[in-house]
């Protein structure tokens, strides 16, 4: 039966009870009861016997407050202990000998309600965010004023004043700390971006705030202390799913931690003697987006207030605004308080409505469907042809309409501003690709027994959306070589008198229409001679006389050294680094690479911003035009009789610049007719490809222009030697051509 | 009061570690080990007879709470005085670690004296 065990477990509560201490239960005293009632309560619940449970519940909720030291009558509480237990014992053994109880349970559970519920403090009605204000009529909805919100505060009640700790070694320590935990939350943040659901990465993120947290408040810290207090709080409730993982949520956090990071940084430069005072942040704004999203309001995180406008405009004081909020009844307006007692007039409010809800329209953001977007981008780029188009045809005729020409060109100021802001709209700012690559040096250099931090400047610096994933690879493999190969291990750092902790920097920044891309570490460097030795062992190069420290380094790029296997002996540096130039050129990138020894190296990559536009070279064979990349071309010339051979084996070559290269017949590939059939009444082009480079033969050289790739449409598929085509200037279309493409059709073509 | 016995600090913080260790110097306990997580204190506890815990709650890989379980779990060290540090007095939080057998809690920040305090009650009642 099951009151059997329920007596058992009820004697033994009893007997335990007996040996606590009178009204000062200690703690584990209090454990060994609290299991003991958990036990009862759930053999109660077995025997569907509610009474016994209900009651095992109260004396377990008394039994917490004691614990909590939450009660304001301790020894009332005691008594209610020492009457219920033996009460439970009752009314086991009614249920035992004669299947119920019969006296009365009413009055005591009466009183431990009354004991709990009094002093409990966390069950009175949670806060309530009710500061009413205006209500913004073209939004239909409230707006709410923060800063009447006790939500964010310090930590409560603690002995805070007294502990100061003023130990200038500990404050360094929490420093460094600090700021090494403020980081991973910044990355940590961003994986929880992309995978909103995943509580590791909330707890992650959790845990370091409320480290800090804990330390600041020893350390006197208040300002960090409260601040990380308050974002602790907030990824609490992300935690315990109360609050989604919203964009709002995340832009807190993350300006949170910046906020926390200049607060460390401050006490560092105080320490160092850079700062005389610290200066209290204003972090006032900062904690009321806090309290907003914390209540779940992030929609209207950005909004300002009706009574700030107000004030900005100069109509109010914040005092008059605050006093009549402190006033303002339940369920009214602050706008119609302030225009009932005569402060403004209705127009002045309305305007300031006004300038609210355009906030609101100004800080809207809307997902596109990115093909939408690209759509919308080609047919922009189209626009910009068909006008410059219909401008020439203006420009040749005589007696043009002067009022006409100046439509025109208003038309041409507009299509251009058209194309700017289309194109803008795929741009992204590359801190993602930053994050994911700090995150993979933090794992690299985990795996490889290093300790690297990640400096990260530039981080706002926009890219094609388009080209954020293609230029992922290539930087991961230079990333890679910098943790792998730049960067020492931390003994021999400490050896050469360095951090034991390697820095990576990455960089970004725009110059010329493109993006350039820095990775630096300050690993120990190329090593000049080995890379020159071991050029000059694999034939690459007779001597290194004549050569410049950039053009040795540059040699780490070519396939001859850098897949030679053991070149992580030579340099240190250059597995695969022909694959990333490789890689880089793709996407008419340029890689670059600067080094000194000991010091550290710096690869900087540059690429277009986006891939959209291509720079070329327009080319005429017959009476078809080719567009050739501009990065593929290595030189144009206009070649002697005699450096043209036709060599047995080998095809008609062209020798430049004392290098024989073979000679690509366009005409032949595409089976069109030229103008000339002679190299030397003809035009070479010699292109680079990934490995080699060839001559192309053309007739003629039309202009350099830039121009909006377009795919050729699926009827065609992909063919061969073909990148895909663009509409000219003149409305011709040239097909813009793939030099890869080319080579792998002559090479096939040599072979039948 | 035996200030020589071994006391292990446990918290992923470093700094708070040294926090802790600065306090308890202040009143005059100098035998202290420090373990920066719950593996780590298992581990330290194996190898060398610990008098007391101060274990922080919030801790990645093994918290404060899942390293009192396993503590009170191990028979050979189940009786070392515990006491645990926590950010807030949640109640659920305490009432959790009390029911598995922990000392007592403090709660951050504190002082020399009442940390002091509270390890002098749970030694005097362990006798």
């Amino acid at each position: 039966m099951a009151y059997e065990d329920l007596s058992v477990s009820v004697n033994g509560l009893a007997a335990d009870f007996l040996l606590t201490e009178g009204v000062e239960i200690d703690i584990p005293a209090a454990g060994v009861l609290l299991n003991r009632l958990d036990k009862i309560t759930a053999e109660a619940e077995n025997g569907e016997v509610e009474f016994i449970g209900i009651i095992a519940r109260g004396l377990g909720k008394i039994l917490e407050k004691i614990i909590m030291d939450d009660l304001e009558d301790k020894a009332a509480g005691f008594a209610a202990l020492t009457e219920g237990i033996p009460l439970i014992q009752a009314v086991v053994d009614g249920y035992r000998n004669e299947g119920g109880y019969e006296g009365d349970i009413g009055y005591f559970l009466a009183r431990v309600a009354a004991l709990t519920g009094a002093a409990a403090r966390e069950d009175g009605p949670a806060p309530v965010f009710s500061a009413p204000t205006v209500e913004a009529p073209a939004m239909g909805t409230a707006a709410v004023d923060p800063v009447a919100e006790a939500e964010t505060v310090g930590p409560g009640p603690g002995p805070r004043d007294s502990v100061a700790i003023q130990d200038e070694s500990l404050l360094r320590d929490f420093v460094a700390e600090a700021l090494e935990y403020i980081g991973e939350i910044e990355i940590n943040i961003l994986n929880l971006e992309n995978d909103p659901l995943n509580k590791d990465y909330i707890n992650a993120i959790f845990r370091p705030f409320h480290s800090i947290k804990g330390v600041a408040g020893f350390l006197n810290l208040d300002h960090i202390r409260d601040l990380s207090h308050n974002l602790e709080n907030l990824l609490d409730k992300a935690r315990n799913g109360e609050l989604g993982v919203s964009p709002a949520l995340i832009d807190v956090v993350l300006d949170g931690a910046d906020n926390l990071k200049g607060m460390v940084g401050q006490l560092r430069d105080q320490m160092d003697g850079k700062v005389q005072e610290i200066c209290k942040p204003d972090v006032s704004a900062l904690s009321e987006r806090i309290a907003l999203v914390g209540a779940g309001l992030e929609e209207r995180v950005c909004q300002r207030k009706i009574g700030e406008i107000l004030v900005d405009d100069g109509l109010l004081t914040r005092d008059t605004v605050a006093e009549s909020l402190k006033i303002l009844p339940p369920g009214k307006k602050l706008g119609e308080t302030l225009i009932g007692e005569g402060k403004v007039t209705p127009k002045q409010v309305s305007q300031a409505l006004r300038k609210q809800a355009e906030q609101v329209t100004d800080l809207a953001n809307i997902r596109v469907d990115t093909r939408k977007l690209d759509d919308l981008i080609d047919m922009v780029g189209e626009l910009v042809i068909t006008q410059s188009m219909v401008q020439q045809d203006l420009k040749d005729q005589v007696n043009a309409d002067k009022n006409l020409i100046r439509d025109i060109a208003q038309l041409m100021r507009i299509t251009s501003g058209l194309q700017k802001i289309s194109t803008s709209l795929r741009m992204v700012p590359i801190k993602q690709t930053f994050q994911r690559m700090s995150r993979l040096v933090r794992d690299l250099a985990k795996s490889s027994g290093k300790t690297i931090s990640v400096e990260i400047v530039g981080e706002e610096t926009e890219i094609d959306r388009n080209m954020v994933d293609e230029i992922y690879n290539p930087l991961v493999h230079m990333i890679r070589n910098s943790v792998d190969h730049g960067i020492e291990a931390p003994e021999e750092r400490i050896k050469l008198g360095k951090d034991a902790r390697g820095l990576i920097r990455l960089k970004a920044y725009h110059r010329g229409g493109r993006i350039v891309i820095e990775i630096a570490d300050d690993g120990k460097g190329l090593n000049k001679e080995k890379i020159l030795n071991k050029a000059i062992k694999n034939g690459i190069l007779s001597d290194g006389e004549g050569l410049t420290e950039q053009d040795i380094y540059r040699l780490i790029f070519l396939p001859g050294l850098s897949t030679a296997e053991k070149v992580t002996d030579v340099s240190g540096r250059g597995v695969g680094m022909d694959v990333v130039r490789g890689a880089v050129e793709k996407l008419r990138g340029k890689i670059e690479i600067e080094s000194s020894s000991g010091t550290g190296t710096t690869f900087v990559a540059s690429f277009p911003l986006t891939l959209a536009i291509i720079g070329g070279m327009i080319v005429k064979v017959g009476s078809e035009l080719y567009i050739l990349p501009t990065t593929a071309i290595r030189r144009i010339l206009r070649p002697r009789k005699e450096s043209y051979n036709n060599v047995i084996g080998k095809g008609e070559m062209i020798t430049v610049m004392g290098q024989l290269l073979p000679l690509v017949r366009l005409d032949a590939l595409f089976g069109i007719k030229a103008a000339h059939e002679n190299p030397w009444d003809a035009i070479v082009v010699v292109v680079e490809g990934e490995n080699s480079a060839k001559c192309l033969l053309v007739d003629r050289i039309i202009g350099k222009t830039e121009v909006v790739i377009k795919s050729l449409g699926n009827g065609l598929g992909k063919v061969s030697g073909v990148a895909g085509g663009a509409i000219l200037g003149d409305g011709r279309i040239g097909l813009i051509l793939d030099t890869e493409g080319l080579f792998a059709m002559t090479e096939a073509k040599n072979l039948q | 009061m035996d200030k020589n016995m071994k006391i292990l600090v446990v918290d992923d913080f470093t700094t708070m570690r040294k926090v802790v260790r600065n306090l308890l110097k202040q009143s005059g306990y100098e035998n202290i080990v420090e373990a920066e997580d719950g593996v780590s204190a298992l581990r330290v506890l194996k190898s060398q007879k610990i008098d007391f815990i101060i274990s922080d709650w919030n801790m990645p890989n093994m918290t404060g709470l899942e390293l009192l379980k396993a503590v009170r779990a191990d028979s050979e060290v189940a009786q070392t005085p515990f006491l645990m540090v926590t950010a807030e007095a949640l109640q659920e939080n305490v009432v959790a670690a009390v029911k598995a057998g922990v000392n007592n809690y403090i709660v951050k920040p504190f002082t020399a004296e009442v940390l002091n305090d509270k390890i002098a009650k749970i030694v005097e009642k362990m006798g």
